[in-house]
């Protein structure tokens, strides 16, 4: 796949075939992190129609922490 | 909500004064961020076709039959050649382009540092009415930008394809902006100024100066020939390197230490990285332009300033990594610090990257290929995006007095989009080399 950048019998139309693949892996990435920003999306819109949590337990953490004095969001 | 800081715990006093600073942020604080959030998802669907486009040249040029004939009967004549035209490579990736940096970008970095400048002020937000005004002007330059961009009229000048009517609305938005951010400077309590409070002031004085510049030089009194080509580089770099690196920064340099409940590591590295970074990255814009019909010297002087950078970027990570250490474990339970500290290693590594692609040896197979995809996508979305989604988790339960619902919807969105950032980067590294 790699080739010398002055080999003159590499064409243009090769090196354009040589992305493709590349470029699938670019949209896979893609929809991962469209996925990502609509999860985002849908609970940011969640907060703003006032359904997050006032039941004063403290922030939303991903685990629970070592020690309850460290726990600031 | 527990808000724990560098502020003794049990202040009442102090934390009555934090309320009251949120509680006035509230409408336009939040205007900013939902409005971000909406071209966040716009522009990656925008980002989505343009890159399946590239494999599948011809996706979507043709709305499929049923949709076409559903079109036609409801709507008028025209709209499905309008749409079909409007979905071409050529135009929906500018609109991919400007919708993540001026629609994402630009909106959640003012709302954070609007934010950060009251609270780190520690006055009330003065002149409310003032900023969301701001923020609906900017929407309203962003609907109709998008609108000229997906019609096809682009001006075809990289990170400046907005007409300048557009550009002109913008740039009175920010400018409001930047007056108000001023004007609290002035009204701020005696005492500290934090580093964040520079790098935000140094942002908002850098990119109006930057854009009113640029947009004069390319739009309004053209410079000719490749003299054009010096100016627009000059700013497209310029609003990477001194708006958002500055505003990315200034979120990190907040949220780490306040998370955490311990300061800045060291005051005179803070300083030391912001005076490095405002005399180095003011001139890197050349680097995009090597090889290209220019002096030598201004390419020349533009690598040794790509290079110089890493001297601010070693002295920040060194700042945040010595903040951090012994406090590690927090990464593993804290949304904010966990998008936050992903967002400063990825800074370290995307401006290291950049510097190292300065270089002429490694730009010769580099340059017009994937890989610098690759790497601004590194910069603005792995580093800068990733550390103002850690502000949003951060700002937004102070704001509305409500915490998050769901864990799981947070690791869901820290983990998709950090296994894919870095699928992505990877991909078009390896992908662009061999392009090369």
């Amino acid at each position: 796949m790699l080739q010398h950048p002055e080999n003159p019998t590499n064409t243009f139309s090769n090196i354009v075939e040589a992305t493709k693949p590349w470029l699938r892996g670019r949209t896979i990435s893609g929809v991962l992190i469209l996925v990502g920003h609509l999860a985002f999306a849908y609970h940011f819109v969640l907060m703003l129609l006032k359904f997050g949590r006032a039941d004063g337990v403290g922030p939303t953490l991903l685990a629970k922490p070592e020690s309850a004095a460290e726990a600031s969001s | 909500m527990s808000d724990q800081g560098n502020n003794m715990p049990g202040d009442a006093a102090d934390a009555l004064e934090r309320a009251q600073v949120d509680a006035s942020c509230r409408v336009p604080v939040m205007l900013f961020f939902a409005s971000a959030v909406f071209w966040l998802v716009v522009g990656t669907l925008f980002g989505l076709i343009a890159s399946y486009k590239l494999h599948n040249p011809l996706f979507i040029i043709e709305l499929s039959p049923w949709l076409s004939s559903l079109l036609e009967k409801f709507s008028p004549a025209g709209t499905v050649e309008l749409i079909n035209a409007s979905l071409t490579f050529g135009r929906i990736r500018p609109a991919h382009l400007n919708a993540v940096a001026y629609g994402w970008a630009a909106p959640v970095g003012l709302g954070v540092a609007v934010w950060l400048m009251a609270r780190l002020c520690r006055v009330p937000l003065r002149f409310p009415l003032l900023v969301s005004a701001a923020g609906v002007l900017w929407n309203i330059g962003m609907f109709v930008g998008i609108g000229v961009l997906l019609s096809g009229g682009s001006t075809s000048i990289e990170w400046l394809e907005f007409p300048p009517f557009v550009s002109f609305i913008l740039f009175l938005s920010f400018a409001l902006i930047s007056i108000w951010a001023v004007d609290m400077f002035v009204h701020r309590k005696p005492g500290h100024v934090y580093v964040s409070q520079w790098y935000i002031m140094a942002a908002l004085f850098w990119f109006p100066w930057l854009y009113g510049t640029a947009n004069m030089l390319i739009q309004l009194i053209p410079a000719q020939g490749s003299v054009q080509a010096i100016v627009n580089w000059w700013y497209g770099h310029n609003a990477l390197g001194l708006w958002f690196t500055p505003l990315g920064l200034a979120a990190a340099y907040y949220m780490i230490p306040k998370v955490i409940g311990r300061p800045v590591y060291s005051y005179y590295l803070s300083a030391f990285g912001f005076w490095a970074l405002a005399l180095f990255y003011s001139w890197n814009g050349g680097h995009h332009l090597i090889g290209g019909p220019l002096p030598a010297w201004l390419i020349t002087s533009s690598i040794v300033a790509s290079v110089m950078m890493v001297i601010p970027v070693v002295v920040t990570a060194i700042n945040h990594h010595m903040t951090m250490k012994g406090n590690f474990q927090v990464l593993r339970y804290s949304p904010t610090l966990r998008f936050v500290v992903f967002g400063a290693m990825s800074y370290t590594l995307a401006s290291l990257q950049g510097s190292s692609m300065a270089f002429r040896d490694l730009n010769t197979v580099t340059h017009f290929t994937h890989y610098t995809i690759g790497h601004s996508h590194l910069g603005l979305y792995a580093f800068y995006t990733m550390i103002m989604f850690g502000c949003i988790y951060y700002i937004v339960p102070r704001l509305l007095g409500r915490e998050w619902v769901s864990a799981r919807l947070i690791k869901i969105h820290f983990w998709t989009c950090a296994y894919g950032i870095v699928a992505m980067v990877l991909i078009l590294s390896v992908g662009g080399v061999i392009q090369g």
